[in-house]
């Protein structure tokens, strides 16, 4: 259990996919402007992440190993997760319009989101075994929803400050999200 | 003449990372040195102008309604081989860049010139136009992990990926003085704010010099 | 069968799904209401992107 605990820990904060690992930076710079489109996104990248990586996991035992043809894990994953993406889209646009309403236009940016990609990687690469795999796969979403959340707060102060002119835009973001990351650094020592 | 103008739209006006803000993710995690920067865009270019090539050939074969499922396959297959090419060639460049090779997939600039370029004009224009992006893209991680090494350890050097033997390696500054910062995650955020800054400095300048002619 | 032959088939189904499954969507129409939704997604600066805030400008001329 404190296993488990600990993984989640440190996937949400130490080894932040954002901060410390530099995945899903173009969302993170693209819909960070206002705080409900960030949150709007982050529950989209968690819904996604989640049933990505279950479904590639299960492809990859189930299909790819049996079969042995584990160097197709790269063209599978992008097509699971494309597929994954255009299936979702396609389902709440016909059953569930108002979920549409607030998720839907970022469900296509999602699926050239290198993060989502990167944790059907991990969990085949560090070898988790399926209790893992959904510990993972629910906490590093988590963990960029809770920092494009943070992101947005800040930058909507941002929008009211006197930025000089290079600065203006994205290098500006950059900047604070340098200090963001010298913050989460402190997290380092926890588990 | 008209060659140098192209070059310097890809270099400076539409730089695809500093500019274009494309392929940041790769960009940030892997200018610790010199060496992955160029292992990074040699791959890049190698993805990028194989890509261009096999999708401006088949661009009047492939269907518009499916066309980007049909891009997807193909630039996952062509990462698929130079992941493999690398592992086998060069361990120490596939441990190095680990999954950002794998991640090429995803880099925005292939999609984007895919979408953008090949699907409209000829094969040997696409050719050019992959070389021509994946060398802006190339001189941008050099560029940044040229000054992330030297601040954060002091020398410039180059090793050779397939055997490991040292090419050169300069110590600029002292040990003693080096900013081991600029090795982490927050160094890696700052250089490229400041870089992009630097270069919106100098777009903003060349614009107002054109609006006083 | 030699892997190869195995992985090609394989490849084609899941893309053949995929192909399929965003055709459909494509076709699926947008619910009422959600017609002129906009992400103004700024990450990048490609401006041929559907989601990039200069279109609605181009618009704004057109019209």
């Amino acid at each position: 259990m404190t296993e488990i605990f600990a993984l989640f820990v440190s996937s949400v904060l130490i080894n932040n996919i954002i901060l410390s690992r530099f995945l899903g930076i173009c969302p993170f710079l693209g819909v960070s402007k206002k705080l409900d489109s960030a949150f709007g996104m982050g529950l989209a990248v968690i819904f996604v992440i989640f049933g990505a990586s279950l479904m590639s996991y299960g492809l990859y035992y189930l299909v790819l190993v049996p079969l042995g043809i584990e160097y197709m894990k790269l063209i599978t994953f992008i097509l699971v997760i494309a597929t994954f993406v255009q299936f979702t889209e396609m389902f709440i646009k016909k059953y569930i319009p108002s979920l549409y309403k607030s998720l839907g236009i970022y469900l296509p940016l999602i699926t050239t989101n290198c993060a989502v990609l990167q944790v059907a990687l991990d969990n085949i690469a560090n070898e988790y075994d399926f209790i893992n795999m959904i510990v993972y796969s629910i906490a590093v979403p988590v963990g960029f929803m809770t920092v494009l959340v943070l992101f947005a707060t800040i930058r909507e102060r941002l929008d009211a400050s006197d930025v000089p002119n290079a600065f203006k835009g994205n290098p500006i973001a950059l900047v604070v999200a340098a200090i963001l990351a010298l913050a989460f650094s402190a997290f380092a020592g926890l588990v | 003449m008209n060659f140098i103008k192209n070059l310097k739209t890809g270099f400076i006006d539409e730089n695809p990372v500093f500019a274009l803000y494309l392929g940041i993710c790769s960009t940030l995690a892997i200018t610790t040195s010199l060496n992955n920067a160029l292992g990074m865009g040699v791959s890049v270019i190698a993805v990028l102008v194989l890509s261009n090539v096999i999708i401006s050939s088949l661009r009047k074969i492939i269907p518009d309604e499916i066309r980007i499922p049909v891009y997807i396959v193909i630039i996952a297959g062509l990462v698929t081989v130079v992941e493999m090419l690398i592992h086998a060639y060069s361990p120490s460049l596939y441990s190095a860049l680990g999954s950002f090779i794998n991640l090429i997939v995803v880099n925005c600039i292939i999609m984007g010139r895919a979408e953008s370029f090949a699907s409209k004009n000829n094969v040997v224009s696409s050719a050019l136009d992959g070389i021509g992006m994946g060398l802006g893209y190339t001189v941008s991680l050099v560029v940044m992990s040229f000054i992330r090494q030297i601040l954060s350890t002091g020398a410039i050097g180059l090793t050779n990926p397939f055997n490991e033997s040292v090419i050169f390696n300069l110590q600029i500054i002292p040990e003693a003085f080096s900013i081991s910062l600029f090795k982490t995650n927050v160094g890696a955020f700052l250089t490229f704010a400041i870089l992009a800054a630097a270069l919106a400095a100098y777009k903003n300048k060349s614009v107002s010099k054109g609006a006083k002619k | 069968m030699p892997s190869y032959i195995v992985a090609g088939l394989y490849a084609m189904c899941i893309a053949g799904i995929y192909g399929v499954l965003y055709y459909f969507n494509h076709k699926t129409p947008v619910p009422k209401g959600c017609e002129d939704l906009k992400a103004n997604c700024e990450g990048c600066n490609i401006s041929s992107c559907e989601l990039h805030p200069v279109h609605e400008n181009k618009e704004d001329l057109n019209a």
